[in-house]
């Protein structure tokens, strides 16, 4: 990967990852009053699906739709706004952490129902298909969504009609506490979706560059009319299902698992990738990009205390 | 845009415009909506049709056949029977530019899409502010007869009148379910439309170039002072009936069609209240939790001084349809029953 995109890449991981910490850190407070699902340790998806795509293209995204959201190039300051619930968040503090939207970047909305976005990112590839735009539709889920009879129904379409969609689906293995082996008859979903005529591919979710690539190759096949894709992330959440603590205490995961999805840690992989591309410049390029982000953050969560509560 | 001026030209009572109507062309209300379904069509190329059994033998009551030649089957999606993925693909599309037209052949198949429209479409608008709103509208037709029983004559107006994202509408006339669906489709919101199938063969003027009649207006279909009636959907066959026959015997009342049940006419319904001081909602569907609950409830807290006798209601008396023959017969209240209840007002003291 040229090495301009990779910093570009670490830059989006640290937008999120520096967002989603600092409302760890400033949830006690009780300022964020809206439940937030967050994605530290899952967020090298977005950043390397967001990488192959446009601005015309569309993204439906979920309950944990920070990182997709940042990655296509949500502000930090109308996400902010929208946390607090103040004038000027993405939907003036009408929707909260669970629907954002950004129009502009493509972001076009956000269900907090498992799997209700998913139709609806087939009516937005099926109008583009229509309208014979050239963009496609991503459509963000997890585990959980794919329980849901709206998901199937939602690939069967896909697949017959050959719409322009990238599903990403970000296995992190648990639907808030419950595991998937108490949930799927089946282990292997891709033969599954490959009968239902999509392209598939898996990919280590940690891993930044390797998201990218896949997602890469998909995007190409679906943008020449073959139809759907699918990828299949393999990743975690450090946190619990919701809040901002790891609830692996209460017993439906262990403290050692928790541990070694941190080890693998997105962040930390982009840098080795970066150290090893760039050893010279990789260190200073990189805490660049973190100052630069940090302060970003810090801003956008001053303003956003300090703006107008959304009252109407 | 193709809708502008069909709206601003918009007239909206049928009353009015069939006495300056040189043309007299009449149509049945399958035969108008048939044609609506054609005119939108042609106006206007975002606007696509899908459902189950648009685009095979049958085309929803006829009411869809011949436009895939027409327009292409692009535009005219015959889809799996998956009610759920359907209704969201029919958000996405509405968000994307398009103006869906999504078809269901009865009521009761809504239900299986309870997410998207209930938690989806309804808010939809207020959560994410589209700059063309959500242009959707999905046509679900109410059965009746013939065994049709428990799900599949069922008509559920009032479950969703209560969603601010939606507006409810059902027409009754031709020249309403015209004027109504291409309202709908040129509306920047949702609309869930409500045919009746027992309307199917009723006749009456339809002009035949393409007009729009706005949600929220109720038609007066009669005048008189010693009561107001309002019905909605196939109910207002009865209430026309007994009401001919009650003019008979000297009776005279305000029979108001409420067309559009989400929002509804207030402005029309409490100043023919504030005249009569007395009101009978005829409901097409159960009477409890109805359309005429919100009616009268709302009669009530606001124009109670103006009443001379309680709100009235009539309406099928549960939510199972029975399906047998003498069952389903004593079920729908009739129209001697609506008779008789009309009577019972003006002559409650």
């Amino acid at each position: 990967m040229e090495q301009e995109k990779a910093y570009e890449l670490y830059r989006n991981l640290i937008k999120i990852r520096m967002a989603e910490e600092q409302i760890v850190a400033e949830y006690s407070k009780q300022e964020i009053r809206t439940p937030v699902h967050l994605c530290i340790g899952q967020e090298a998806i977005a950043v390397g699906v967001s990488s192959c795509l446009d601005k015309e293209d569309f993204v439906v995204s979920n309950h944990r739709c920070h990182g997709h959201s940042l990655a296509k190039g949500l502000e930090l300051q109308p996400f902010f706004l929208e946390l607090y619930g103040k004038q000027g968040g993405v939907t003036n503090g009408w929707g909260g952490s669970m629907h954002l939207c950004d129009m502009e970047h493509g972001v076009i909305g956000t269900s907090a129902i498992v799997a209700g976005g998913i139709p609806i990112g087939a009516g937005v590839a099926l109008a583009q298909k229509i309208k014979k735009e050239k963009g496609i539709t991503v459509i963000y889920f997890g585990d959980g969504a794919v329980d849901e009879g709206v998901f199937w129904e939602t690939v069967n379409f896909a697949g017959l009609k050959k719409l322009p969609i990238l599903f990403v689906f970000e296995n992190n293995k648990y639907a808030s506490q419950t595991p998937d082996n108490m949930r799927h008859s089946y282990r292997d979903i891709r033969p599954i979706v490959e009968g239902f005529g999509l392209s598939v591919a898996e990919v280590d979710g940690t891993d930044t560059i390797a998201v990218a690539e896949n997602s890469q190759a998909l995007v190409e096949k679906i943008r020449s009319g073959q139809g759907p894709g699918f990828l299949i992330c393999d990743t975690y959440r450090w946190l619990g299902h919701v809040g901002i603590v790891d609830d692996s205490h209460t017993g439906y995961r262990s403290p050692e698992e928790v541990e070694y999805w941190r080890k693998k840690c997105p962040v930390k992989r982009m840098q080795q990738y970066l150290q090893q591309q760039d050893s010279q410049h990789s260190d200073h390029k990189m805490r660049e990009i973190e100052d630069e982000c940090k302060e970003k953050v810090l801003m956008a969560i001053q303003q956003a205390k300090e703006a107008p509560y959304a009252l109407d | 845009m193709p809708w502008t001026k069909l709206v601003a030209d918009g007239r909206n009572f049928s009353d009015d415009f069939s006495q300056q109507n040189k043309e007299n062309r009449i149509l049945t209300y399958g035969e108008a909506i048939t044609e609506a379904i054609d005119q939108a069509m042609k106006l206007d190329s975002s606007v696509i049709v899908l459902g189950e059994g648009v685009d095979t033998a049958g085309y929803l009551y006829n009411t869809t056949s011949g436009l895939s030649e027409k327009y292409g089957a692009e535009r005219v999606i015959e889809t799996p029977i998956a009610e759920a993925a359907i209704t969201g693909m029919t958000l996405g599309m509405a968000i994307s530019g398009l103006r869906p037209v999504l078809m269901h052949m009865r009521n009761d198949f809504l239900l299986v899409s309870m997410d998207q429209i209930v938690n989806h479409i309804a808010h939809w608008q207020q959560l994410f502010s589209c700059n063309e709103g959500v242009p959707l509208v999905i046509r679900a037709i109410v059965a009746r007869g013939w065994g049709s029983g428990a799900q599949h004559s069922q008509s559920f107006q009032a479950l969703f009148a209560g969603l601010d994202g939606i507006d409810v509408v059902m027409p009754a006339t031709p020249y309403d379910v015209k004027g109504m669906f291409l309202g709908a489709v040129a509306s920047a919101r949702p609309t869930l439309f409500l045919e009746h199938r027992w309307l199917y063969n009723s006749k009456g003027v339809v002009p035949s170039e393409p007009y729009t009649i706005s949600t929220g207006m109720a038609a007066i279909r009669s005048e008189g002072s010693q009561c107001t009636v309002v019905s909605m959907s196939h109910a207002n066959c009865d209430v026309g009936k007994a009401l001919e026959e009650l003019a008979t015997e000297g009776l005279s009342a305000d029979w108001i069609d409420l067309r559009s049940i989400h929002p509804w006419d207030v402005e029309t319904v409490a100043k023919s209240v504030v005249k009569t001081g007395k009101l009978l909602v005829v409901e097409n569907g159960p009477v409890r939790c109805g359309v005429g609950a919100e009616i009268a409830a709302f009669i009530s807290e606001r124009y109670w001084q103006y009443l001379k006798a309680p709100v009235f209601r009539i309406g099928w008396p549960g939510s199972t349809v029975p399906a047998g023959p003498k069952l389903e017969e004593k079920y729908y209240p009739s129209f001697d029953e609506v008779k008789r209840e009309i009577r019972k007002l003006v002559e409650f003291k």
